[in-house]
């Protein structure tokens, strides 16, 4: 088979697959053919929010963690909560015990930036992202922690990849008075 | 022509590229991968397990401080289905009160790594 053919084919399955996953469903910025599983999770204080989209087929990432997939694919995204920012030391409550993240109704977390994310995946991934370009078969499994420059705060977390709820999270930013 | 263009249009559509982050990137595999590895300046190519860990750190100006950070990270891997990640991340004055309040320190390394692994999410049913 030339180059020539291999990019016919490529090309006619790319327009199948394009119109399949616009056929489908979009959701949390994964257009995923059948539709993803999208779970939001929020902790008690709101310090910490957490996007588990599971999928099974063929889908599109377009969130951070950019890229294609075919096979069972568990993407975990994690935010700040809307109590996330405060004024004063983020160190304060250090002592307060730990709590996972419990199910919860956010869902205007579209746009904004996770700070971290983990990926379980078992199939054919396809990255093409800033921090991970490339092509993996077989069975995946990773994580990123982004910090902002210049962000000044605390961020924990403790989490199982590919867990039905994502654990523990929490950020804690100082937010300079203007 | 107009078909590799396509496709690369399709690739890049996907990329985006920032890096005014500090990163911190864990991947362990298990099959065929084959990556970008910006760490070494290269391209990996794996059959069978691999495991990397890795950190991007901003790049500034010279003599400019690119991140005060106190990192903590505990991973936890029993085959390739079991993973568990345990971080603690403190930056800016954060950073700077860790290293002045020991007892602080402390506190965050008993929540990093005091817990046993196994009963992370057991509650939770996993």
């Amino acid at each position: 088979m030339t180059i020539q053919h291999l990019s016919k084919a490529i090309y006619k399955y790319s327009l199948v697959l394009c119109s399949s996953l616009i056929l489908g469903a979009c959701s949390h910025g994964v257009l995923s053919l059948p539709p993803a599983s999208v779970s939001y999770f929020e902790n008690e204080y709101k310090t910490g929010a957490a996007v588990r989209i599971e999928t099974w087929g063929i889908s599109i990432d377009t969130n951070m963690d950019s890229g294609l997939s075919m096979g069972h694919i568990v993407k975990t995204y994690f935010y700040e909560g809307t109590a996330s920012k405060f004024a004063g030391n983020s160190l304060e409550k250090i002592d307060e015990p730990l709590i996972e993240v419990k199910s919860s109704n956010v869902s205007d977390l579209t746009g904004a930036s996770p700070y971290a994310y983990t990926v379980m995946s078992e199939g054919l991934l396809l990255n093409a992202n800033a921090h991970r370009t490339g092509v993996n078969l077989g069975v995946s499994a990773y994580e990123r922690v982004y910090l902002p420059s210049g962000f000044d705060g605390l961020l924990f977390m403790k989490t199982k990849l590919g867990a039905k709820n994502p654990g523990k999270f929490y950020i804690k930013r100082v937010e300079v008075p203007k | 022509m107009k078909r590799v263009t396509f496709l690369i249009i399709l690739f890049l559509s996907l990329t985006a590229c920032n890096r005014n982050y500090l990163v911190y990137a864990q991947d362990s595999s298990l099959g065929v991968d084959l990556h970008a590895a910006p760490n070494e300046g290269d391209v990996r190519f794996v059959v069978g397990y691999d495991r990397t860990s890795f950190a991007l750190v901003p790049k500034l100006e010279d003599g400019s401080d690119a991140m005060s950070m106190a990192g903590l990270n505990r991973v936890y891997i029993k085959g390739i289905d079991e993973i568990q990640f345990s971080h603690a991340f403190a930056t800016g004055d954060a950073a700077k009160s860790l290293v002045d309040h020991p007892e602080q320190l402390k506190t965050l390394v008993k929540k990093v790594f005091v817990t046993p692994p196994a009963l992370v999410n057991k509650t939770s049913g996993e």
